[in-house]
C-alpha cells in the first residue's frame, strides 16, 4: 500500500515531464540561443545590436514558454488533466542548494573578475555547470533518470568545448546546440509515446 | 508450554476516512502538488465519476481539501488541493501504517 501511495505521488511530480512538450520547448530555446551565438561570432555588429538580439531571443523565450502551455491545455489537460506541481521553494532542501550554487557561482565570477583571471574561455564551462545544475535539480525533484543524463550530458560538454580552445562564442553555441538536440530526441520519443498511450477524454462540463 | 500471544500492531486507530485505496491515493496524489483535477484524479484512482465525487465529497467535508471549479483558458477544471488539515491528517496516516510495517516485520 506504501509502495503504491508513493507510486502515485512520483507520477504526479512527474506529470510536468509526461507529455514530453517541457523538452520540445525546451530544445527551441537552445536552437535560439545556438543560433545567437552563431550571428555574435559571425557578425560584426556593434555591442547595442547584439543586445537587441539577445533580448529578442529572451522575448522569444518567454513566448516559447506561454505557447507550450497554451498547447499544453488543449492537448494534455483534455487527455490525462490538470496538475498544478508544487512550487520549487516549498522544498527546503532544494531551495538551500539553490541558494548554495547561486553564492558559489557568484563568488567565482566576483574572485576571477577581482584578480582579473580570464574567465571568458571558460564560459563553455560555467554555462555548462549551470545547466547541469538546473536539470540536476529538476531530477531531483522528478527521479526522472533522462533528465540526470542531460544534467550530465551539459557538464561534460560545457568542460569539453571550454578545454579544446574554440572560444566562448563557438562553445556556447555548440554547448546549446548539442543541449537542443537532446532535449528536441526526448521531447520526441516521450510526445509520440504520451499521444500513443493516451486519448482525449471529453471533459465534462460539471462532474460534481 | 503455551506461550502468550505476540501483541502485534493494529490498524484499528488509523482514520478511517483515509484508510480507503481511492482516498488514500488522492491524498497521496494531492500531498505531492500544489492541485489536480478531476480528470487527473479520475485517471490515478481508476474510479467512475460518481464514485470519485463521492470519495471527493467526503474528504470535503472532513475538511481535508478544497475543491474549486475554475477555468483554464475556455477548459472547467474541477480543482483539488489539499488543506493544512488534510495534509496533517494524511502525515499522521502514513507515520501509522509506518509504524504498523516496522513493527510487523520485527514480530516476523
Amino acid at each position: 500500500m506504501e509502495n503504491n501511495l508513493k507510486a502515485s505521488q512520483q507520477r504526479a511530480i512527474q506529470y510536468w515531464f509526461a507529455d514530453g512538450l517541457v523538452e520540445l520547448s525546451g530544445g527551441v530555446i537552445g536552437l535560439l540561443l545556438a543560433i545567437y551565438f552563431c550571428i555574435q561570432q559571425i557578425l560584426q555588429a556593434s555591442k547595442g545590436a547584439f543586445a537587441l538580439i539577445f533580448l529578442s531571443v529572451f522575448v522569444a523565450a518567454f513566448g516559447i514558454r506561454k505557447l507550450m502551455l497554451w498547447y499544453r491545455e488543449r492537448s494534455t489537460y483534455g487527455r490525462t488533466g490538470f496538475v498544478e506541481p508544487k512550487k520549487g521553494w516549498e522544498d527546503r532542501r532544494l531551495l538551500v542548494a539553490e541558494v548554495v550554487f547561486t553564492l558559489l557561482l557568484t563568488g567565482f565570477m566576483l574572485y576571477t573578475i577581482i584578480r582579473g583571471i580570464q574567465t571568458v574561455e571558460w564560459m563553455p564551462a560555467i554555462a555548462g555547470s549551470l545547466l547541469a545544475f538546473i536539470f540536476a535539480l529538476a531530477g531531483y525533484r522528478t527521479k526522472l533518470v533522462r533528465i540526470y543524463f542531460l544534467a550530465a550530458f551539459c557538464l561534460v560538454l560545457g568542460v569539453f568545448l571550454a578545454l579544446s580552445g574554440l572560444g566562448e562564442l563557438w562553445g556556447s553555441a555548440i554547448l546549446s546546440l548539442g543541449t537542443s538536440l537532446v532535449l528536441f530526441a526526448f521531447g520526441i520519443v516521450t510526445r509520440t509515446a504520451y499521444m500513443r498511450q493516451t486519448k482525449v477524454t471529453t471533459q465534462q462540463s460539471d462532474e460534481r | 508450554m503455551n506461550a502468550e500471544p505476540q501483541r502485534r500492531p493494529s490498524l484499528t486507530g488509523v482514520d478511517r476516512l483515509i484508510h480507503e485505496p481511492s482516498r488514500s491515493v488522492i491524498l497521496a496524489v494531492l500531498s505531492a502538488v500544489q492541485s489536480a483535477d478531476f480528470l487527473y484524479l479520475q485517471r490515478e484512482t481508476g474510479l467512475t465519476k460518481g464514485n470519485l465525487t463521492v470519495h471527493l465529497s467526503k474528504l470535503e467535508a472532513a475538511g481535508f481539501i478544497t475543491i474549486e471549479k475554475t477555468y483554464r483558458g475556455k477548459l472547467p477544471l474541477t480543482l483539488c488541493s489539499l488543506t493544512e488539515q488534510g495534509k496533517q491528517a494524511f502525515k499522521d496516516y502514513r507515520q501509522q501504517l509506518m509504524e504498523f510495517a516496522i513493527s510487523g516485520n520485527g514480530n516476523q
